[in-house]
């Protein structure tokens, strides 16, 4: 029951955090506009190729066609490709990673100056995860190699126990990034060190991870419900069948709703990306966060005579 | 906010984030081995929170915890609009707080002559022959 309170203590102070410093939301847009940009440049030549009729370049990669009959022959084609096609997706791959897990460092070591009651920027936010330029730089090496494995396991498995296994992997996995970033952010650890400490967060604050967890999910969820989907019908009913056939209207009704789950979602991925830090802080001092109020503390407050 | 060096209590208390114990915990032991040690006396003017929370980069609501923490033990008393002062420590509580104080220490230290792969006696022998050269 404590755990239960302690969770939804730290629910409110996230939503608090957030709703006071809303900048905190343009890391994860930041990060988002970063990979879409980087992929975007990845992909150009590609679809430049495609756009002027060239396919000559996909020839090497023609396998993938089932109707291709002489799979020997194109596998002798391939086979000089593979090495530099293998280190350019993992070249962007692992800048990808870079780039999200600088901005959510970011945004993290935003989270624990704000919640220790010091103001931050944007820039200030990008300056401290600059400090920790080569904790994040093993941390996105170390993740984005994990990553492949997991998903070349995937792809090589079809045992449904093996699969099963791989799945709970992952999953440990998962929380033990969820929690490791904040440490990466706080202390600068290496990933083995990180993870190894993530570990301890996660013994001390495994009732209030989850419960906050899905307290945050349950939150999205509800305000979709009620701000996405209710207007949604609504206008989607009024164009069809009030107001004569408005088809804009309809439109603008099923429309909101995809829209509304997205900008939600941003608001609950920000939510709980301030949640990890709390849970960081909860964990390494003992005592839920709270922002600093002068007037509660008023005892002691008093300057030195 | 820098470290007041000429403050015994920012000065002299040395949190361990990595460690188990809980910063609030350690805040508590610290001002008590402290006034053990003689390096805070009756009547001194302990930090505010936020000058405290400041100087070890915690959150505010840790460093108040740990002063009502030891305004419950007596070690301290707040009066309201003048500030927090030392009161007094048991002589006994006095040795318990530097008794965890030690064992941080000590727990620190090991972690420390892991990560330099050496064991205890080499890092002895490490400051025996630092002391000889003095």
């Amino acid at each position: 029951m404590n755990k239960i309170k302690e969770a939804w203590a730290m629910v409110k102070l996230s939503g608090r955090v957030l709703g006071r410093n809303p900048f905190l939301v343009a890391y994860i847009l930041a990060s988002g506009l970063g990979v879409s940009v980087l992929f975007g440049a990845a992909l150009t030549p590609v679809a430049l190729n495609l756009n002027s009729g060239n396919t000559q370049f996909l020839e090497p990669y023609a396998n993938v066609l089932p109707a291709q009959a002489d799979r020997k022959k194109l596998t002798d084609r391939i086979e000089p490709h593979w090495a530099p096609l293998g280190a350019t997706a993992a070249a962007v791959y692992f800048a990808g990673t870079l780039i999200i897990v600088f901005f959510n460092v970011a945004f993290l070591a935003s989270v624990k100056r704000i919640i220790n009651g010091k103001k931050v920027t944007f820039k200030e936010g990008l300056g401290l995860a600059w400090e920790r330029r080569g904790a994040v730089l093993q941390w996105a090496l170390f993740s984005a190699t994990v990553g492949v494995l997991i998903n070349a396991l995937k792809g090589y498995l079809d045992n449904w126990l093996a699969r099963r296994v791989l799945g709970l992997a992952e999953l440990g996995w998962r929380l033990a990034v969820f929690l490791a970033l904040p440490v990466v952010a706080a202390e600068g650890l290496t990933p083995l060190q990180a993870l190894r400490r993530s570990g301890d967060i996660f013994r001390k604050t495994w009732g209030q991870t989850f419960a906050g967890g899905l307290g945050i999910g349950a939150f999205q969820l509800a305000v979709w419900l009620l701000v996405g989907v209710v207007p949604g019908i609504v206008l989607f009913y009024l164009g069809l069948y009030n107001t004569g056939a408005n088809y804009g209207l309809a439109l603008a009704g099923v429309g909101w709703m995809p829209l509304s789950l997205i900008l939600i979602g941003l608001v609950g991925e920000s939510m709980l990306m301030v949640l990890r830090m709390v849970l960081y802080v909860f964990a390494v001092e003992g005592v839920v966060p709270e922002e600093y109020k002068e007037q509660e503390c008023a005892w002691f407050v008093a300057p030195r005579a | 906010m820098e470290r007041d060096n000429n403050d015994p209590v920012l000065a002299g208390l040395k949190i361990d984030h990595r460690s188990g114990r809980p910063v609030y915990a350690q805040i508590t032991e610290g001002i008590k081995a402290l006034i053990y040690g003689n390096r805070l006396k009756p009547g001194f003017q302990l930090p505010t929170v936020r000058a405290l929370a400041e100087a070890l980069d915690i959150n505010p609501n840790t460093a108040a915890r740990a002063y009502r923490e030891l305004e419950r033990d007596g070690v301290i008393n707040s009066r309201v609009g003048r500030g927090t002062f030392v009161e007094r420590l048991d002589k006994a509580e006095g040795e318990k707080a530097v008794e965890l104080r030690l064992k941080e220490l000590e727990l620190e230290f090991q972690s420390r002559c892991v990560e330099l792969g050496l064991n205890k006696a080499q890092f002895l022998d490490y400051i025996r022959k630092g002391q000889g050269g003095k």
